[in-house]
């Protein structure tokens, strides 16, 4: 089904992009919060390439006594999900390959099931459980076997002739007759770095030499991992008498470092910023994104480009921890058709949908406003829905029009929910000046049409 | 090895201590704006608004292109101080400048000179445009001009010039007055003239001409005015 007969089905419909990449990046942190109930959390095989659910595998060997049995243990898991919103099957089985199939087959009950009543529990389940391609699959149906059981009842030595390997790889896989690893989801400890005092510290350069033991213990943490910062987490927290909110400030690095003298002046960029009239009595200094050391041979002809580089990314990220990381901005093209979503700042490691190829056309204005302004135009002829702009007031001034270019249709990305067409003119008054104005032609009362402008930009 | 006449003295164009002009901005003019120094563009505040954001960037594309050429490192970047929040990078890239070299800061209004200042000072950065609201002190400019000569790069400041602006405070290599000018359908024009620059006309006004449909930018100059002759009498 197309996104506009679905849209056409159903009026409020929020359609989504897919993104892989960012709903494994989900899984893999959903894997890291469940570890609280079993260190052995793997995600789902990969090479499975059925728009099967996302799966996650816990190992709990040994793990209910620290939860009072299995029957708790799997409860508060199915609780902490239904916490999050997240519609979950679960089911634990001596097999990695029979708990999945206990569990896409199951209801929103949790299934327990033991090692003795395994291949009894099995047998009713479909084929389609035992994760083969299509074609076996198919050959399977076209013999009449819809269940494991009937398939488990066939010669086991005729298998691999007549459906080929995968088959009997996978029934052994279900009934723990051959091994199924996993790959763990790796668990870092986070580096958190934290000091408390009795009595409030209010001096800002006490605080910089805070900041300063907090750093270099992150440092000797990072070294001992063969890493690198990435971001950087300072939070102040006041006494809690005063009443006054918790100071938090994120220093973003370009590139990853463990540099201390520069580090030591971003963190006082940072701190000469902060207000310490009340004094703060906890510190805490975290490092939420670290990197892998990347040791690169530096240049040994092009020294000075290198040089020049590693100055421009201490520019800017000296100057996002005085101004603010919103302020200093990378742009980043995107394909859009309105231009107000043509391009977007560029984020730490979250890539959009980049158009390097795509050129935007030269008649786009450079000052481009962040929300249309709306003027009054006259146009002429007197039809003001397909007139072209005559006059029109701004700011206090009439602008009387010399030149207009127009209208360049832009259609509004509908599928965002924006339905208005927009007739963009290139306009040039008396004086030079050039603007940017679209109209806009909505349904008015007693379903007349109305046309409304605004200025969007200006050629100066 | 370079030679530019500066002040009827012969400078090496890498010589740290001075301003050098740049070249290849348009055929027709030898130079617009000078490397290692601060050019200023004045504007009329009281003009509807004008701000000579286009001349700005034309000047400093040909410009991060030269300094870069000069400096034989790797392409530079254009730091771009949008104090209005209204700078649209895709039409800085329509001109041809890659979206990998440009940078935006969208520092508070009180922040813009210091923010200006730290960028000129970077040597990885070619050109810096800043839109300065407020007036400048003697000690600003000098700041400026130092940061330009310590950085290499050229330092663009837009300044709106009347009462209360401290216009007349400067320490800029060259001064251009902008204005728009009126233009065709297609075309659109700014009028420069130049009032303050060594070794330059004093008065000389330029048109820069901008091609709607094509995105091209060049100068031209202004034809000179008649010359007043007597009439010629008809026995000669």
């Amino acid at each position: 089904m197309t996104a506009a007969d679905a849209r056409a089905l159903c009026r409020d419909l929020v359609c989504i992009d897919v993104d892989p990449q960012r709903d494994r990046r989900a899984l893999d942190a959903l894997g890291l919060w469940l570890t609280r109930f079993t260190p052995d959390v793997s995600r789902g095989w990969d090479e499975c390439s059925d728009p099967s659910p996302a799966a996650l595998f816990l190992d709990l060997t040994g793990c209910e006594r620290y939860f009072d049995g299995l029957e708790r243990l799997v409860g508060l898991v199915k609780r902490s999900m239904d916490q999050f919103g997240i519609p979950t099957r679960m089911a634990v089985a001596p097999t990695v390959g029979a708990s999945w199939a206990l569990a896409v087959t199951n209801d929103r009950v949790a299934r327990i099931v033991g090692a003795q009543s395994l291949v009894a529990s099995l047998k009713p389940l479909p084929i389609a459980v035992l994760r083969l391609d299509g074609e076996v699959l198919g050959d399977l149906r076209h013999l009449g076997l819809a269940h494991v059981g009937e398939v488990l009842a066939l010669p086991r030595e005729q298998l691999p002739a007549r459906f080929g390997p995968s088959l009997i790889k996978r029934l052994d896989q279900l009934t723990g007759a051959r091994p199924e690893p996993l790959t763990k989801l790796a668990y870092e400890r986070p580096i958190t770095n934290q000091i408390e005092f009795d009595a409030p510290i209010e001096d800002p350069e006490d605080i910089q030499r805070i900041f300063e033991k907090l750093l270099d213990q992150a440092i000797f943490e990072l070294t001992r991992r063969h890493r690198r910062v990435r971001r950087l987490h300072m939070i102040l927290e006041p006494d809690r008498g005063w009443g006054r909110a918790t100071v938090r400030r994120a220093i973003v690095l370009s590139r990853p470092h463990r540099d201390r003298a520069v580090l030591v002046n971003l963190l006082w960029c940072d701190v000469e910023r902060i207000d310490c009239e009340h004094g703060f009595v906890r510190f805490h200094l975290n490092v939420p994104s670290h990197e892998p050391m990347n040791d690169a041979q530096s240049q040994l002809f092009e020294w000075q480009k290198a040089e020049d580089e590693l100055e421009l990314q201490r520019l800017f990220e000296r100057l996002s921890a005085r101004l603010g990381a919103e302020a200093v901005i990378q742009p980043q093209l995107v394909e859009s058709y309105l231009p107000e979503r043509a391009w977007q700042p560029a984020m730490d490691k979250a890539p959009g949908p980049v158009s390097a190829t795509v050129l935007p056309r030269p008649s786009r204005p450079l000052t481009l406003f962040p929300m249309p302004i709306e003027i009054r135009v006259v146009c002429e002829p007197s039809d003001d829905r397909t007139g072209q702009p005559h006059q029109f007031a701004w700011n206090g001034q009439v602008h009387r029009v010399a030149h207009a270019v127009g209208p360049e249709r832009i259609a509004n990305e509908w599928w965002r929910g924006h339905r208005h067409t927009r007739d963009y003119y290139d306009v040039e008054d008396e004086v030079g000046c050039r603007f940017w104005l679209f109209r806009v032609i909505h349904v008015g009362s007693e379903e007349t049409l109305v046309a409304r402008w605004f200025l969007h930009g200006r050629f100066e | 090895m370079r030679w530019v006449r500066i002040c009827d003295k012969k400078l090496r164009i890498d010589d740290e201590s001075a301003a050098a002009p740049l070249r290849g901005v348009g055929d027709a003019l030898e130079s617009i704006v000078a490397r290692r120094a601060v050019n200023e563009f004045l504007f009329n505040p009281n003009a509807g608004g004008f701000v000579p954001f286009f001349p700005a960037l034309h000047v400093a594309r040909n410009g991060l292109a030269e300094v870069t050429r000069l400096a034989r490192s790797s392409a530079r970047s254009l730091v771009w101080v949008d104090s209005t929040h209204t700078f649209y990078p895709p039409a800085a890239v329509a001109m041809g400048i890659a979206v990998e070299q440009l940078r935006v800061l969208r520092p508070l209004r009180e922040d813009v000179v210091s923010a200006a200042l730290e960028c000129m000072r970077c040597p990885g950065v070619g050109v810096v445009v800043a839109l300065i609201h407020q007036p400048l002190t003697g000690v600003d400019v000098r700041r400026f001009q130092l940061a330009a000569e310590r950085g290499g790069g050229v330092g663009l400041l837009l300044r709106p010039y009347g009462k209360d602006t401290h216009s007349h405070i400067h320490a800029s290599a060259t001064r251009w007055l902008v204005a728009p000018a009126p233009g065709e359908r297609t075309v659109q024009r700014w009028r420069l003239q130049l009032i303050h620059g060594h070794g330059r006309q004093i008065g000389q006004t330029i048109l820069l001409e901008k091609h709607r449909d094509t995105g091209q930018a060049n100068f031209v100059h202004l034809p000179a005015p008649l010359v007043h002759r007597p009439p010629v009498s008809a026995a000669s």
